[in-house]
């Protein structure tokens, strides 16, 4: 630059030492820097005093004498299309003058229609000679928003000082304080030519050349190298009116604003010199003041850099060159907005939301925390990509949750509804039908439900500044706002809403007919979508992140005969455990025949090609229903070399994603198998959009494709990151997120009117507290005083951390230590706990017993007898007493052979005490022993009611062979849970014949002694656990539902049964053990207490005291999440924070 | 639900049975025998026996101090003459010899059964399984005898 100080007289550009075509190019230069001139150029058809006339860009009278050879043309605004008709190489566009604009613009936009139909079009954005318009190309290259907003002059940013440009000339008469000077730019096409500038001509962030530009995210998420400018070009050039160059902007001014200027994004108008000295010369200290307008070209950039951003996850380690364009971009504006003072009034980088109503500029100001200070970007809080591999996101509590869904929940109550149509043949709750309406217009795209007003969270809003003329602000004036991202450098006039394109979203509502709600939208929406030329056409990032996976596909769909119609199937893809439920619900929900529901399961898949054709030939709806591990195994089956799969090519009209979270991790192959699957329309079902971590929630926005966020690095940079620096702003974004695409309702919430949206019957949930025999604590106690030693031994050593695993799974033993002693020991002690040889309800007659006894050659003939009528009259002594407790015996047994009677538990007890102090038992009325435990003989009276019920003309007096009474063998070893099962039960059959209960435990070994107990009682059972294959859990819950007039049993594994079932027949549930975490506890109930369920729920909890239940409800109690993470699985890590320490000192704590 | 209430084998609380064995002797004593359980410890009678008719013994009222073991009704429970007797299976320190006390208890037995088959070994005497060997001599080489140091003795200790 230094080179350059010298005046040369004659030409306009008096630094400029380049070649004669800078006439042409000086002109560009004018035009595009000072459009004022132009329109001191106007037609007379813009009337001095029209009373519409905003003077926008009436600088200040001293553009007056503006110099006459700048002459383009005067182009009405109308004329657009003229605009770059003579340059085909310009991919520059203009703003379509002609639009409406839009409803968030129309009313802030100060320029009138009259205005625009009479004032012309100030330079930069009409006929420009190409060089120009290849200058400004950067900015153009991309495509521009749709929807832009007319804008058509420059609008002032607002003014400020430059203190110390300094001046290139010697002499008098070029400038005098109060004189208006222009800003000027040397051609770039000068330097892209190759041509020296002033020695330093190396221009490296030419933001010219032509290519393709693609803005991708690495540009935004790495922090600017502050050296990159610095070796460019950045003169800016101060010209008096005459266009004589007298001096040039400092460094540190003109480094951002040449980007500014190079990229067409301002112009500057009315700037004055504020004060030099008299004679200048070189080096001179000159005061200037800087008008600042932004154009309208400005507003067309780079839209498209956010939304394709899968290319990020590639390429995000370089900078391309248009990326480090965008930068200069970026940061040249930060920089201008700082230097004229220009703060966002909402948005990105404002801590509170302000109203709109702040009159002038000044008061926009409101106290922000700026990030970019200074001209550098250093700030940007976003980090590069080496961070982004960094940790885990961490976990969310309860509470924060909470705030998570407020914001989408806030509106909902005031949702529109929608009816189904009639092929739909369940009438829907008002909520439901608000669903419909809900999901009806995310897929149809029209009509919005719930109206978005959110602003997109990466964008802020700024006012145009009211431009003072004449010195005088006008206050009147209508406020108009733009908007800036800060992180992409883009600007815009439209209200960035936060709302996608996307067809579908998550639907979040716990507990409300979820699939019924489905099955209406698929009835609802179900006309094809139309085809689309060509498979390129859908989405392009989805077109590229499928590119791997898609490998081998494209040879497959040449060869398939293109479909006639477009997408009109639905898949829906579900666990296992409830595909058959779906298929149920589906059918019953629609009128025969509309609906042709396929589950795509397990060896013998058909293809699928054909589905799209068949749906053709008649009415009916297709849906395809899968499970998870099949579409895994397809997928895989699919990237295996020359593989196909036919799930993976069709295109579905609709995905919907059942219980969504178990693809919530996007590494794992559910989920990429379900972000290979090409649907219109995407749906992710869940009660628990996000279960421990934020990103939970970024696996179903990548299946959704709902851009920017479904791009990892995107999430984490803007989201996770920001969240484990405990930036309020990722909260902020996520309920912006989810406001716009998730729909969470709970059975709790009230409608409108205050009543419940769901009406569900109470539930009554009590706790039973029970004891263990001694035989049943001799074992607890030995295992746990063996587990505490361990324990107290490692924490003394501090080696508890090092064997959590080990310590784990003692804890795991004295669970099942507390359901049942046979969990825990061998039962190699006489015991089997397995029918052998007798029926399986060990059930035995009395004619047999009577021989036994008769074999046995009683000594005396009395006891004969007597054990004769004790048989005989086993149906009358209902109410006998136990010689041991005096109590009346709940569960008598008989003593063979002299069937003498006691409570089983108290005989049991007894024999135990004999055999311990190595006596003979013995029958402890008659001391005739020994007695075997084994050889004890259950009597079984079903209740009188019942049987008063059944037999109600049961009046004849010899009615022994209609008595009830069985007797079993004690062939199986119960214990204290198993008994106040079978108690409850027993009970619960005395009030309710036909009762359904569902049984709840962990264990499966423990279910299978719940089933032998239930044998034993002759109960129907039907078993459910995640060891069943499809077929066999089917059956048993459709068996289980059957409606039969006999009580029914269902057993269910806490794991495979605790979600997503529907057991809404049965009312009673029982659960067998506890669980770390009382969320589980309760999602298993609601599989009971859900809707449809019409009789009150109760709920029984076994709990047996002084054991290590007490301490698990305890450590519930405290309601931490890291519990739920330490306890989670042995195999996820050994390793345990302090947390989970102090969990176990609570279960081996001495507080008892 | 009814958390507070044990089983009946454990400690903390005082067994239903117990309870209701007291609850009878109370409400339906048998005849010649009171038992009255401590208040400030319910597993603690005290018991009188009176001495059968027609025995050395009669007229006689025998106070006795009877206590149920933790254990109970699974160990019988103990049982003491706190009233000196001349009786050949009861020592000097008033211990019972008798078989459902030791190896004979079934828990079928209860206090009142325990009681009469004290009382009716009031009126057996049985020398043949001493505890108290010199008055099993005695009453083995000259029972009446004997049987006039058991009335001396119920008229000394035993008559109020």
């Amino acid at each position: 630059m230094t080179q350059d100080l010298q005046p040369r007289g004659g030409l306009f550009f008096a630094g400029s030492d380049d070649e004669d075509d800078d006439m042409n190019s000086t002109t560009a230069q004018t035009v595009a820097s000072m459009p004022p001139t132009i329109h001191q150029l106007a037609p007379p058809s813009d009337p001095p005093h029209s009373p519409h006339e905003k003077r926008l860009f009436f600088a200040d009278s001293d553009d007056d004498d503006i110099p006459r050879f700048i002459t383009p043309k005067p182009i009405v605004i109308n004329s657009g299309s003229v605009m770059n008709g003579d340059d085909s190489e310009s991919d520059l566009e203009i703003p379509s003058f002609e639009e409406v604009p839009r409803a968030s613009s129309v009313s802030s936009v100060s320029s009138g229609p009259s205005l625009r139909s009479s004032s012309p079009v100030p330079g930069p954005s009409c006929k420009e000679p190409p060089v120009k318009k290849r200058r400004l190309s950067p900015c153009s290259m991309v495509q521009a928003r749709t929807g832009q907003a007319s804008f058509d002059h420059p609008a002032y940013l607002g003014s400020f000082l430059v203190g110390n440009a300094w001046s290139t000339v010697r002499g008098k008469g070029y400038i005098k304080p109060g004189d208006t000077i222009r800003i000027e730019r040397d051609d770039l096409d000068d330097f892209k030519s190759g041509l020296p500038v002033s020695g330093k001509g190396k221009k490296k962030a030419l933001p010219g050349n032509n290519k393709k530009k693609q803005l991708t995210l690495g540009a935004m998420l790495k922090s600017q190298p502050p050296k990159t400018t610095k070796k460019a070009d950045t003169v800016v050039r101060l010209t008096n009116d005459r266009g004589f160059e007298f001096g040039r902007l400092p460094q540190h001014v003109s480094s951002w604003i040449s980007r500014l200027l190079d990229f067409g994004i301002i112009d500057f108008k009315g700037s004055t010199a504020v004060d030099c000295p008299a004679t200048l010369h070189s080096g001179a200290d000159l005061i200037v003041s800087l008008s600042v307008y932004i154009r309208a070209s400005a507003f067309k950039l780079p839209s498209t850099s956010v939304e394709g951003p899968p290319e990020t996850m590639f390429n995000q380690g370089q900078e391309t060159h248009d990326e480090q364009t965008l930068r200069e971009r970026k940061s040249a504006l930060l920089s201008l907005f700082e230097a004229v003072n220009l703060r966002p009034c909402r948005g990105a980088h404002v801590q509170d939301d302000c109203n709109m109503e702040s009159g002038s500029d000044g008061m926009n100001k409101k106290p922000t925390q700026h990030p970019n200070g200074a001209k550098k970007t250093k700030t940007e809080i976003v980090g590069d990509g080496e961070e982004v591999e960094v940790e885990e996101g961490g976990e969310l509590s309860d509470n924060e949750l909470d705030v998570i869904y407020q914001k989408a929940q806030k509106n909902d109550q005031s949702m529109a509804e929608m009816d189904p149509p009639d092929t739909f043949t369940l009438t829907l709750r008002g909520y439901q039908k608000q669903a419909l309406m809900w999901m009806h217009s995310k897929e149809s795209g029209e009509i919005s439900a719930r109206e978005p007003v959110s602003m997109h969270p990466l964008w802020s809003e700024y006012a145009f500044p009211a431009e003072p003329r004449d010195g005088i602000i006008d206050l009147t004036e209508d406020e108009r706002p733009f908007y800036f991202n800060p992180y992409s450098g883009e600007l815009s006039l439209d209200f960035p809403k936060a709302e996608r394109k996307l067809k579908g979203g998550i639907l979040a509502d716990v507990g409300m007919g979820k699939t019924i709600m489905l099955s209406a939208l698929i009835h609802t929406n179900r006309d094809p979508e139309p085809i689309l030329p060509d498979d390129t056409s859908r989405d392009p990032a989805r077109t590229r992140q499928l590119k791997l996976d898609n490998a081998f596909r494209s040879k497959a769909l040449g060869q398939r005969k293109k479909p006639t119609k477009g997408p009109s199937a639905t898949l829906i893809v579900a666990p296992t455990s409830l595909l058959s439920q779906w298929h149920e619900e589906l059918q019953r929900s629609s009128a025969p025949g509309t609906l042709k529901v396929t589950v795509w399961h397990g060896q013998n898949r058909l293809d699928l090609d054909g589905i799209e054709d068949d749906s053709m030939d008649d009415a009916s709806i297709t849906v395809i229903i899968t499970s998870y591990g099949v579409l895994a195994s397809e997928h895989s089956k699919l990237l295996k070399s020359g593989g196909q799969s036919s799930i993976f090519q069709v295109e579905w009209l609709r995905v919907i994603l059942d219980e969504a979270h178990h693809c919530k991790s996007r590494t794992s192959k559910t989920a990429r198998a379900v972000y290979a699957l090409r649907a219109r329309r995407r749906w992710a079902v869940t009660g628990t959009p996000i279960v421990n971590k934020l990103e939970d929630l970024h696996s179903l926005l990548q299946f959704l494709e709902y851009t920017p966020w479904s791009s990892y690095s995107f999430f984490r940079s803007f989201i996770t990151l920001p969240f484990l620096a405990r930036d309020p702003k990722a909260i902020e974004i996520v309920q912006v997120i989810l406001e716009s695409i998730l729909l969470r309702r709970e059975k709790n919430m009230r409608d409108n009117s205050g009543k419940r949206i769901v009406e569900l019957p109470a539930k009554e949930v009590t706790v039973d507290t029970l004891h263990f025999t001694p035989a049943e604590q001799k074992i607890y106690d030995s295992i746990y005083n063996a587990a505490k030693r361990n324990f107290d031994q490692l924490n003394a050593k501090g080696l508890v951390g090092k064997n959590y695993t080990h310590i784990l799974a003692m804890i795991m033993k004295l669970r099942r230590a507390v359901l049942h002693p046979d969990l825990v020991t061998d039962t190699s002690d006489g015991i089997e706990n397995k029918p052998s040889g007798h029926s399986k309800d060990g059930a035995i007659d009395v004619d047999t017993l009577m021989n036994d006894i008769s074999e046995h050659d009683l000594s005396s003939g009395s006891k004969a007898v007597y054990a004769e009528s004790v048989l005989a009259n086993l149906d009358v002594s209902a109410d006998a007493e136990c010689p041991i407790c005096l109590d009346v015996m709940q569960t008598p047994s008989i003593i063979p052979p002299c069937m003498h009677q006691c409570c089983k538990e108290c005989i049991i007890s007894y024999l135990a005490t004999c055999t311990d102090k190595g006596e003979v038992p013995r029958c402890p009325t008659c001391s005739q022993g020994p007695v075997k435990e084994q050889d004890l003989i259950e009597i079984l009276r079903p209740s009188s009611q019942n049987s008063t019920h059944q037999e109600p003309t049961g009046d004849e007096k010899e009615g022994p062979s209609t008595t009830e009474v069985f007797l079993r063998r004690n062939d199986f070893r119960s214990s204290t849970k198993l008994d106040a099962l079978v108690l409850n039960l027993r009970r619960l059959r005395d009030q309710d014949p036909f009762f359904r209960a569902v049984v709840f435990s962990q264990f499966t070994s423990f279910l299978s002694l719940i089933s032998v107990a239930l044998d034993r009682e002759r109960l129907s059972w039907y078993r459910f656990d995640g060891s069943m294959d499809l077929k066999k859990r089917n059956a048993a819950i459709s068996e289980f539902k059957q409606n039969e007039r006999k009580p029914k049993v269902l057993i269910v594994s806490l794991k495979a049964g605790g979600v997503g079932l529907n057991l809404t027949s049965a009312n009673h549930v029982f659960m067998m053990d506890c669980w770390w975490n009382a969320a589980t506890e309760s999602q298993a109930i609601d599989r009971v207490h859900r809707i449809g369920q019409e009789k009150t729920v109760y709920v029984k909890h076994f709990i047996v005291d002084h054991t290590i239940e007490g301490r698990i409800l305890q450590i519930q109690k405290r309601k931490t999440a890291i519990v739920k993470e330490a306890f989670r699985g042995s195999d996820k890590s050994s390793k345990a924070d302090p947390e989970s320490l102090e969990n176990l000192k609570v279960i081996f704590g001495d507080s008892q | 639900m009814d958390s507070k209430v044990g089983p009946p084998w454990q400690d903390m609380a005082l067994p239903k049975r117990i309870i209701k064995e007291t609850e009878r002797l109370v409400a339906d004593p048998a005849p010649g025998i009171t038992a009255a359980p401590h208040e400030d410890n319910l597993r603690y009678f005290d018991v009188t026996i009176q001495g059968p008719d027609g025995s050395p013994f009669q007229q006689g009222v025998f106070h006795l101090e009877l206590f149920l073991p933790e254990e109970y009704p699974m160990s019988p429970p103990k049982v003491r003459f706190l009233t000196k007797i001349y009786h050949p299976n009861i020592d000097k320190l008033g211990r019972i010899c008798l078989d459902i006390l030791k190896d004979k208890w079934s828990p079928a037995l209860q206090i009142r059964t325990v009681l009469l088959s004290i009382q009716a070994l009031l009126s057996a005497p049985n020398p043949d399984d001493p505890l108290a060997t010199d008055v099993a001599k005695h009453y083995k080489e000259d029972e009446k005898d004997a049987q006039r140091v058991s009335r001396e003795w119920t008229e000394k200790y035993a008559s109020n």
